[in-house]
């Protein structure tokens, strides 16, 4: 899985759960800029993330994620393992 | 040992004069020591081998699971190891709670079996220090930190004498490292330290103080009516002497620790100037909330979307599916809250469950208070409307909360239900347990309580003190020693070994 195709689907995803066709996420994106994107929503996000790459990630990782660079870093991270 | 008594001033004394005389490396064995003794000569040594003991399972499971690869097998031993320190607590805390309640269904159905209740005295410190064993174990299974090869660190860790009473928690990857650093003498540290010390002290000795023989004169109910505006002076009174204690209590935790160079959470931030409950939350016993949602509500709203999202949202929808399981992990999460506060319905009730059902009844009701806000144009920016929020949001807080303070959840309500019996009249002010000078002495302590609270918004009071010209600020201190001093307060019922949050 290339890095663009990591983030095609991440980008799915996000647009999924926030309900918004316009969303387009990059490296530098956080829950300053996606407005109903809070700690509440931030767990519903990562479990779909690892529906769609089938993959769990660890509750230090999932607290520890700074931006959605970091969350595709980790993804292609774990997918290569 | 109280930590407003004098003995323990001089036990500060004497360890930090040992602290900074003994070379930097060794300086973290001198808090260990000194937190042997504390904890010895404060409580007892029964108490003392048992925060070893739990200590040493947790320090155990630390390395045992950092020698394991991640995988089911490791979870299943983490699990064992948190299952263990929270048996502890259970059997020593709450257990009386499950036993009354399963006595009391066995009654209704006719049975005569019940179960032996255990009339144990829970050790001081217990609430602390186990959750914050659970939470090192929490953080070396998800890969947050580290474990710790040295016992004697873990057990500094977990036993830190100024906060091992009342709190704050702290987290092992966050404070693990300043405890053993051995820091440099530092004149500002230490004279910020003792400013701290002091300000809690006030809040302690001379607001907190007086405060508690109005409630106590209230809720007593032997010489005033439990009526009318004696409610309100019960309830409110309550909380003010609950924020004074425990935030004051914090004060000199924290000021105690900086005397060290060790700078522990703050676990308050001006709560009354929330503007809603889940706010106040945030502001109000902080690390005890964060804890909560880091290690309960967050894996469990994890754990429940995993297992039971897509029949959730199949079932009710994408929105309400999802809202089902959070309420249900905030359901769970505000439980906790009230059982940590004592194993009976009145606090999971007045410091849990009301919480709950104000926060998701606000969720689920605020499409309504959204239409009817704009159609009554207000302006939620307004200085008003902010106003008007913080005052609703201490009020529901207050509602709630002195609820803790009757000695059943049947009697807090009840006496809630006789707020509009006036018959008992206006009160006098020499009734409620005060004289006119201690008074006067509370209003003006409160007063101050809210200024410096206002200035504290604007940034760290102290700070701005210490800017100013070397007389100024002198005299500032001098007088707020003076005053703890000359109005501290040890009149009838004052205990200098009570803190409202140690019983917790």
């Amino acid at each position: 899985m290339t890095r663009e195709e990591a983030f095609e689907r991440v980008n799915k995803v996000f647009r999924d759960i926030f309900d918004d066709e316009t969303i387009t996420v990059n490296d530098a994106t956080t829950a300053a800029d996606i407005e109903d994107w809070d700690s509440l929503e931030h767990i519903n996000l990562i479990v779909a993330l690892e529906e769609e790459f089938g993959m769990k990630f660890t509750m230090g990782e999932i607290t520890g994620m700074k931006d959605v660079g970091e969350s595709v870093d980790l993804i292609l991270a774990r997918a290569t393992q | 040992m109280s930590i407003v008594s004098f003995s323990f001033f001089v036990f500060l004394g004497a360890t930090a004069l040992l602290y900074y005389l003994c070379p930097r490396r060794f300086r973290w064995g001198v808090l260990l020591g000194a937190s042997g003794v504390f904890c010895i000569l404060g409580a007892s040594w029964q108490l003392y081998l048992l925060f070893l003991g739990q200590t040493l399972l947790a320090w155990w499971g630390g390395v045992l699971l950092g020698q394991m690869a991640p995988g089911k097998v490791r979870s299943r031993v983490c699990a064992l190891f948190i299952l263990a320190q929270l048996a502890v607590l259970f059997v020593l805390k709450d257990s009386s709670f499950f036993t009354n309640n399963a006595n009391a269904l066995l009654g209704l159905t006719g049975s005569t079996f019940r179960f032996p209740a255990l009339e144990l005295a829970a050790p001081l410190g217990v609430s602390y220090y186990t959750l914050m064993l659970v939470s090192y174990l929490c953080d070396i299974q998800w890969e947050k930190t580290e474990p710790q090869r040295n016992p004697l660190k873990l057990i500094l860790f977990a036993g830190f004498f100024p906060q091992m009473v009342s709190g704050p928690f702290t987290r092992y990857g966050e404070i693990g490292g300043t405890l053993y650093e051995g820091h440099r003498f530092s004149y500002e540290e230490v004279t910020f330290g003792l400013q701290r010390l002091v300000w809690g002290l006030f809040k302690k000795l001379v607001l907190s103080a007086r405060l508690g023989a109005v409630v106590d004169t209230v809720y007593g109910g032997q010489t005033v009516p439990q009526t009318g505006v004696y409610v309100l002076i019960g309830a409110f009174g309550y909380v003010l002497q609950l924020y004074t204690d425990f935030s004051g209590c914090m004060d000199i935790v924290l000021g105690a620790g900086q005397l060290f160079g060790i700078h522990l959470p703050e676990n308050f931030r001006t709560p009354f100037y929330s503007v809603s409950l889940s706010e106040f939350w945030r502001r109000w016993h902080i690390t005890l909330g964060a804890w909560l949602k880091d290690y309960v509500m967050y894996p469990l709203q994890r754990a429940l979307t995993t297992r039971f999202g897509k029949a959730a949202r199949e079932k009710l929808g994408k929105q309400r599916g999802k809202d089902l399981l959070l309420y249900a992990a905030m359901l769970v999460t505000w439980f906790s809250i009230g059982l940590w506060h004592g194993g009976s319905w009145k606090y999971i009730f007045s410091s849990g469950l009301f919480f709950f059902l104000m926060i998701v009844g606000g969720m689920l009701l605020q499409p309504i208070f959204d239409r009817l806000k704009a159609l009554l144009r207000i302006n939620p920016q307004a200085k008003a409307w902010i106003w008007f929020s913080r005052v609703r949001t201490t009020v529901l807080f207050t509602l709630s909360v002195s609820i803790g303070r009757s000695p059943s959840l049947r009697a807090g309500v009840g006496m809630w239900l006789r707020l509009f019996d006036l018959s008992g009249g206006l009160p006098s002010p020499t009734t409620l347990g005060l004289d006119r000078w201690d008074l006067l002495v509370t209003a003006g302590g409160l007063v101050l309580l809210v200024i410096v609270g206002m200035l504290q918004q604007k940034g760290d009071l102290r700070e701005a003190i210490a800017r100013r010209p070397l007389p100024l600020r002198w005299a500032l201190w001098v007088l707020l020693v003076l005053g703890v001093l000359v109005l501290g307060w040890y009149g009838p019922g004052y205990d200098a070994q009570a803190f409202i949050y140690q019983k917790f």
